[in-house]
């Protein structure tokens, strides 16, 4: 009995997410991340015959993932290579896989923040602006500025925990 | 031990923050983006499934449409309702008795177009190279997306989408049209009436009488409809594109229409020079 439609797109809904920030791992790049997931789902298409012998098709879509990124990298320019693999192999498989899962929770409650909030926290910790040049960019207070990103720090915590307690305690 | 968890989390949410990227990541939009590369796969194998669970019935499908194969090109008649048929693109129609679709020899080189009378509805093969076009004798039909059907004789066309994206563009007056699933257009080309129904709004235009009704018309498609109507490029704020209006004006000139629009909803529409 082939893999049905169905079926696929459940393992590709539930995990699209974290197999991205598994590859962003290795390829450090959101876009190229999000391609070799795309493709790693169309190979899992294109093998659904044979999916009913796979024990655990989360371990295998990782792994999988985790091979197409390596071939990226080995394409790619030699340079390009030695600055983007960093040891990524120091954790297990179980452990990857958990991290990917927590980052992706934080990368959904991101998209989930106000936008505002959300702008001015990126522009904090992604960009590391300073309090002061946000607060002159936006024409807010510091103490705004201060206050949305502690806020936005806090609700990723919270969130997590409480989903974290959920999946592991 | 305690302090693990939130020392791993800190570091994750630093990760992320790097890389994030608004709109990304997300499974919803990718699955949209994998259509392409599993549908026709997924259109063959029903076909298969259908014809080794009812070979009978796959014999009097056959019997009950009749076709004619000219150097010119393909013509299908449904002798019964319910008749379905597999393009050679492997769309998907089935045809109501009566129903006839034609499509020549140049099927599928630059475009997938097929011209129809009666009632057909659609299942087309993803492609974005090659757009589907269904041709009605009073309007055109481009496919952007998957499902729908559409009744025609030579004086109405009517649509009505199952799933997808297409574009509905009537003979006179002509505005394309784009329509999402729930939708249903239906136009008569003597009156030049075109009525566009979807849940919560609806939209009436009357090339002949010049009148046009928005019934809770979201405005990027009211500014779509007044531009081609009048034949002006119109500019919408991007942030006032999904308010509705509704209203109706018979003989307006575009300038007053624009004026009460802007004074309704408090907007910024502009009509360019």
């Amino acid at each position: 009995m082939p893999t049905s439609k169905k079926q696929f797109s459940e393992y590709y809904h539930g995990y699209y997410r974290q197999l991205c920030l598994h590859a962003l791992h290795f390829l450090c790049d959101a876009d190229e991340a999000e391609d070799v997931v795309q493709d790693t789902f169309v190979n899992l298409w294109d093998k659904r015959d044979q999916l009913e012998k796979i024990k655990s098709v989360k371990a295998y879509l990782y792994t999988a993932v985790r091979n197409n990124c390596l071939t990226r990298i080995r394409d790619a320019k030699p340079t390009t290579s030695l600055d983007k693999w960093s040891g990524e192999e120091l954790l297990t498989g179980d452990e990857q896989m958990e991290r990917a899962e927590m980052e992706a929770r934080v990368w959904k409650m991101i998209d989930e923040l106000p936008e505002r909030r959300r702008e001015i926290f990126l522009m904090a910790k992604r960009d590391g602006m300073r309090y002061k040049d946000i607060a002159e960019q936006t024409g807010l207070t510091v103490k705004t500025v201060e206050n949305h990103v502690l806020r936005a720090m806090q609700s990723l915590r919270a969130k997590d925990i409480k989903a974290y307690l959920f999946f592991f305690a | 031990m305690e302090n693990q968890p939130q020392h791993n989390i800190d570091e994750g949410i630093r990760f992320v923050v790097r890389y994030y990227k608004p709109n990304s990541f997300d499974s919803r939009k990718g699955w949209r983006r994998i259509q392409k590369h599993i549908a026709p796969e997924r259109n063959v194998r029903k076909m298969q499934v259908f014809y080794s669970a009812a070979a009978a019935v796959a014999l009097l499908l056959v019997v009950s449409v009749f076709y004619f194969t000219s150097s010119t090109g393909t013509k299908w008649v449904a002798k019964a309702d319910n008749v379905s048929y597999v393009l050679p693109d492997s769309s998907r129609v089935e045809m109501q008795q009566g129903a006839q679709l034609k499509y020549d020899k140049s099927f599928g080189k630059s475009e997938r177009r097929v011209s129809m009378l009666g009632e057909i509805s659609f299942a087309v093969a993803r492609n974005e190279g090659l757009p589907f076009v269904v041709s009605t004798p009073g309007a055109e039909i481009q496919v952007l997306g998957t499902e729908f059907t559409v009744q025609a004789d030579n004086a109405e066309t009517r649509l009505s989408v199952v799933s997808g994206k297409v574009q509905f563009t009537p003979e006179s007056p002509v505005i394309p049209l784009l329509c999402s699933a729930g939708m249903t257009v239906h136009y008569t080309s003597g009156t030049e009436i075109v009525k566009v129904v979807s849940s919560g709004s609806s939209m009436e235009i009357n090339g002949k009488d010049s009148s046009l009704v928005f019934n809770n018309t979201q405005l990027k498609e009211v500014v779509l409809v007044l531009s081609h109507f009048y034949n002006v490029p119109i500019e919408l704020p991007g942030d006032e594109s999904t308010l509705t209006f509704t209203s109706s004006f018979t003989q307006k000139n575009i300038i007053e229409i624009v004026d009460i629009i802007n004074l309704t909803l408090d907007t910024h529409i502009k009509i360019e020079k």
